[in-house]
């Protein structure tokens, strides 16, 4: 098979990018448990729960946060098939990081290997730990960013005192994140669309520059072009946002168990001897 | 070279949101008398642009391809500040909504990418470009070398961050992060950067100078731009860049395998030879209420039930404590902003 071009893999690249963030908009949008609770809720609870996720140190308690956290995901309207995809990923890519270690941890060997290597009990032990414990991270982070639209995130850290400038620029930049991947598709597509043979390094890096360069020059031309439609709308460096509404009783619960959930595992790990 | 969350302990966690924040705080204070009310829409694009740097493969030398931070480039032309806040923006979002990197982990990613990388790339630069007139080839060069050594100095803290994880965080002899030691991630990391990563920014960060040169020298020249530092600005990236090598300097000290920063006065006295008084004075000023929690009036002979109940206890106590809490809070609140309140008029 002949080694695909820069052009190809920056393009699918790209069009996963599009799509993945299509697609979290549309589970957000699902109606399910975790997308009915206050985005302000969600933010402290999941935060939390990934804190706890990086803390534990056994792995019953660990799979009880990852089952707990899994659960959660299914109640969002996620399908099983979605879930094992998108938690599978990431710790298959740990796990085959990991796998040396079974061997370099040093401890009382488990299964004897050739070469005089053997796997032993604390590597296994670590790899599990590292699987679950990645694992469970991703969990919780997909429960908040899966089942939140971006602009009740951003609501949400305003609500909760990060500074208005860091969240402006944030909620802008995600925005012209798009127009700029769009763009840039837009160069790729033309070039392959012209290009019949496989052109050498040389030149795919010199085209490669100008293709930077013209980004570079749009994002600084439409930078002037925003700041002035917004100037024109009346922005004067502070903009004004709605005030958000208070919590329902439903968050509340959510805020009170789901704290107490992660406090007790916590505390359950931290017990264990 | 994004660090996924569960393989830094939350401490080290911390540890790095705590040397992200002071700079981002002083660049946005810096960007917004540089800038006016240019600032959010100038930085937006900025970050939208490394983000779609970091999309870019590029090819390198050898056949294969591999993808650039920017943050050098962004360093270089916009000014270090700028590219604090741009390359930290960007990564957020990809954190955020792209699962590249952990959330728990943004802090070390944002100071290592964000931060780390193009303050050490904008020094690098500055250093070799020297005094050289803007369309020399000499500044091209020192582009290139700025975007090689800058991501090097990255791949270099994310192996030293991720390899002294099994050094604190062990059980046992089992690792709870991170399981390769300092001999395994630091060369793990390198090894490709110093070669074909470290080749791929070298190029993005050479090439896209002589055509941002090319195409907008106003903004390599003009006042406005932010681009050139004047002599207050100078000083301070100066300063900075002598901060974070202050920061870095405790790595050292790890790397010989004493357990830095958390040594009980014992050890503080075999180390240095005193105990400060002021820790002789605090150590152990605080009796946890439920040490190593477990409950304290649990024989050490406990069976296996009463150690169960004393997990048990432990939990309810905690639920109690958060629920407490969290009750607490909504009284406060509810007093203040009663929900049943009609909606303010628009």
């Amino acid at each position: 098979m002949a080694r695909r071009s820069f052009v190809e893999k920056t393009l699918e690249s790209l069009a996963g990018t599009l799509e993945r963030s299509l697609y979290a908009e549309d589970i957000a949008r699902r109606p399910g448990l975790l997308q009915r609770l206050d985005p302000r809720v969600k933010v402290v609870v999941l935060a939390f729960a990934l804190l706890v996720a990086a803390s534990l140190r056994t792995w019953p308690t660990q799979l009880v946060l990852l089952a707990i956290l899994v659960g959660l995901l299914l109640a969002s309207r996620l399908s099983p098939a979605t879930v094992a995809r998108l938690l599978f990923g990431l710790p298959l890519f740990s796990l085959l990081v990991s796998v040396p270690a079974l061997v370099l941890v040093p401890g009382p060997p488990l299964v004897y290997l050739p070469f005089g290597l053997a796997i032993t009990s604390h590597g296994v032990s670590s790899v599990v730990t590292l699987l679950l414990r990645v694992t469970s991270s991703l969990a919780a982070a997909l429960a908040l960013v899966l089942t939140t639209r971006w602009t009740d995130l951003l609501a949400a850290f305003r609500a909760l005192r990060i500074p208005l400038l860091f969240v402006l620029v944030l909620a802008m930049a995600y925005r012209y994140v798009f127009v700029l991947l769009e763009l840039l598709q837009d160069l790729l597509l033309a070039r392959r669309s012209r290009s019949l043979a496989a052109s050498r390094d040389g030149e795919q890096r010199r085209w490669l520059v100008s293709a930077l360069g013209v980004l570079f020059q749009r994002s600084l031309r439409t930078s002037e072009q925003v700041y002035l439609a917004m100037t024109a709308r009346g922005f004067r460096g502070e903009p004004r946002s709605l005030r958000p509404r208070a919590l329902a009783d439903a968050d509340w619960l959510a805020l009170s168990f789901g704290s107490a959930v992660c406090a007790a595992l916590w505390l359950i790990d931290l017990a264990r001897p | 070279m994004h660090i996924p969350d569960g393989y830094i302990s939350p401490a080290t966690a911390f540890a790095y949101w705590g040397g992200v924040l002071p700079f981002w705080y002083l660049a946005i204070q810096r960007l917004r008398s540089a800038l006016a009310g240019r600032t959010a829409p100038a930085l937006a694009l900025f970050s939208a642009f490394a983000f779609v740097v970091m999309m870019f493969n590029v090819p390198v030398p050898g056949g294969t391809t591999a993808h650039a931070v920017g943050s050098v480039l962004a360093a270089i032309v916009l000014g270090p500040w700028a590219a604090i806040v741009a390359t930290s923006v960007a990564l957020i979002v990809q954190a955020l909504f792209f699962g590249d990197g952990g959330i728990l982990a943004i802090g070390a990613n944002c100071f290592i990418l964000g931060v780390a990388m193009p303050l050490v790339g904008y020094g690098v630069y500055r250093l070799v470009a020297g005094r050289s007139a803007p369309e020399s080839r000499r500044r091209i060069f020192a582009a290139g070398l700025a975007g090689y050594i800058g991501i090097n100095v990255a791949a270099l803290l994310v192996g030293v961050t991720l390899g002294i994880q099994p050094v604190f965080w062990s059980e046992n002899g089992r690792a709870l992060y991170n399981p390769y030691g300092l001999e395994v991630a630091v060369p793990a990391m390198l090894i490709p950067h110093l070669t074909i990563a470290g080749a791929a920014e070298a190029i993005v960060t050479a090439a896209g100078l002589a055509l941002v040169r090319r195409l907008s020298p106003d903004l390599l020249g003009a006042p406005t731009a932010a681009a050139l530092p004047t002599g207050r600005q100078r000083r301070s990236v100066i300063w900075l860049i002598a901060a974070v090598l202050v920061l870095l300097t405790p790595l050292g000290l790890v790397a010989s395998g004493s357990a830095w920063g958390e040594w009980s006065a014992e050890e503080l006295q075999q180390l240095v030879g005193y105990v400060p008084s002021g820790l002789a004075r605090w150590e152990g000023w605080w009796r946890a209420p439920l040490p190593d929690y477990s409950v304290p009036w649990l024989p050490a002979e406990a069976s296996f039930f009463e150690q169960v109940l004393a997990y048990v206890l432990s939990a309810v106590v905690g639920v109690g404590l958060v629920s407490a809490a969290i009750f607490a809070l909504r009284l406060l609140l509810r007093s203040r902003t009663p929900s049943n309140r009609p909606p303010a008029p628009a």
